[in-house]
């Protein structure tokens, strides 16, 4: 089992949290796809140097994952793109053109509610929430104390608040490119 | 560890929501919950919150294809990104090994017709960083229209201009039938698909198309069953794998052809 079959296992799940995170919603972001590409990339020419595996490889991805993500936040280049996609996403404006999946009205509202959740929390409920990582995996991700984690988590659920039910609604199909475009 | 009689925290609630608490302290957040209707109602509330996270979520893109479980491995992809694990490897049986392997000897077949058939690449044609959504939709659409193959268009006696390419015999498998090959224009090339029978799927085809690009590239599934097909870039041409097949299933038998095809590629 090669680094890049382990990658491309984990890519989906990097890619689905990615969107989440930055667009707050599944569909197509280049921001959150162009990210876990780069990080997908900087760990296999990393190669074997990296020495991880199992549950190791996994954390150190979603770690550098959310890391890039922050300092592409204090370049200031992430929070204007992530609104436009995600009011785009919701009206069903240019920035769904190339969607795999449109969602109802409500389901754009769902995203808005997510992107004022703030990045700190809103990646620490993503973790668990979305990828079901225990509180210790997730604080070793974010690199902070599990107190501290716990904390973000609570804000966050406290700012989500209470939701109603939303339906999500598949549409158009469009295939997605693919994920990891250095092959041999 | 904490004592199963005491208080109840606040990051406890959060715990019990997500499945981190030990058994003892989830009967007693249990018993907190049953007394305190308040905290139960947040409770409520953030249990909710994670349902819809992963309803909204729950669309994304299926795992890639892992072409190393069809070579056998260690087991790594099963202890990371277990979220990603698929249960299409437990499916695995001999009658889609036998198929694969029919598919195999097609291939060669193919890779024979298109050295000998197909026409110059376009050098202004761009080149596509894997397969392209029109090949899709080409395989999708070669298998609507293939009828059975008493009905099947022959090639015209005298060899003029023939509609469609011969259809070759079928290889009996465990299962399913090769019903024929068929050639077709591609998007950038001459295309060829071979479809098979199979009584409780219908029918399937695997269409192959060289094209200018690269090498390889790594597969992807379009659309869903029954309509579903799984496209990949593997020795310079395009694969696509259509029909009304699980997706589990479609993948396996995608990752044999894969293997087919490699071990073709060694022969060379």
């Amino acid at each position: 089992m090669s680094l890049r079959d382990d990658l491309n296992l984990c890519a989906p799940r990097l890619r689905r949290f990615a969107r989440a995170l930055v667009g707050g919603h599944p569909a197509p972001n280049k921001t959150a796809d162009g990210l876990v590409q780069d990080i997908l990339l900087q760990t296999l020419q990393q190669g074997a140097s990296l020495r991880l595996n199992g549950p190791d490889l996994q954390i150190h991805l979603y770690a550098l994952l959310t890391g890039q993500l922050h300092k592409l936040l204090a370049k200031g280049r992430v929070a204007d793109a992530a609104h436009t996609e995600a009011e785009n996403f919701g009206s069903g404006g240019a920035g769904t053109s190339g969607l795999s999946r449109r969602f109802e009205s409500s389901s754009g509202q769902f995203a808005h509610w997510l992107l004022d959740i703030p990045l700190e929390e809103r990646e620490a409920l993503l973790l668990v929430a979305l990828e079901g990582f225990g509180y210790a995996q997730a604080a070793r991700i974010l690199q902070i104390s599990r107190t501290v984690f716990v904390a973000r988590l609570a804000r966050a659920r406290a700012a989500l608040g209470d939701i109603p039910d939303v339906h999500f609604v598949p549409h158009s199909e469009k295939p997605l490119p693919v994920y990891l475009r250095l092959v041999k | 560890m904490r004592a199963s009689g005491a208080p109840v925290t606040e990051a406890e609630l959060h715990g019990f929501v997500d499945g981190g608490l030990e058994r003892g302290r989830r009967d007693a957040v249990s018993a907190f919950l049953a007394a305190s209707p308040a905290d139960a109602a947040r409770v409520d509330t953030w249990r909710r919150q994670n349902e819809a996270i992963r309803a909204a979520f729950a669309s994304i893109p299926a795992p890639p294809l892992p072409w190393s479980q069809a070579r056998g491995f260690g087991g790594l992809a099963e202890r990371i990104c277990p979220a990603s694990r698929i249960s299409w490897r437990e499916r695995w049986s001999g009658h889609l090994i036998g198929l694969a392997f029919a598919g195999g000897v097609l291939l060669t077949a193919c890779a024979d017709y298109f050295t000998n058939h197909a026409g110059p690449t376009d050098p202004d044609a761009p080149l596509a960083a894997g397969t392209s959504e029109a090949f899709t939709a080409q395989a999708l659409s070669a298998l609507k229209a293939f009828g059975p193959p008493s009905a099947a268009p022959r090639l015209s006696p005298g060899g003029a201009q023939p509609v469609v390419a011969p259809i070759l015999p079928a290889l009996p498998a465990t299962g399913q039938t090769l019903a024929g090959v068929r050639s077709m224009p591609g998007e950038q090339g001459q295309m060829l698909c071979m479809f098979y029978t199979r009584k409780a799927y219908g029918t399937i085809t695997l269409c192959a198309e060289k094209t200018p690009g690269p090498v390889a590239a790594a597969p992807r599934i379009s659309g869903d069953y029954p309509s579903a097909a799984i496209t990949w870039r593997q020795s310079g041409a395009n694969y696509a794998l259509a029909g009304a097949l699980p997706e589990a299933e479609l993948r396996a038998l995608a990752d044999s052809v894969r293997v087919q095809v490699d071990a073709f590629d060694r022969k060379e």
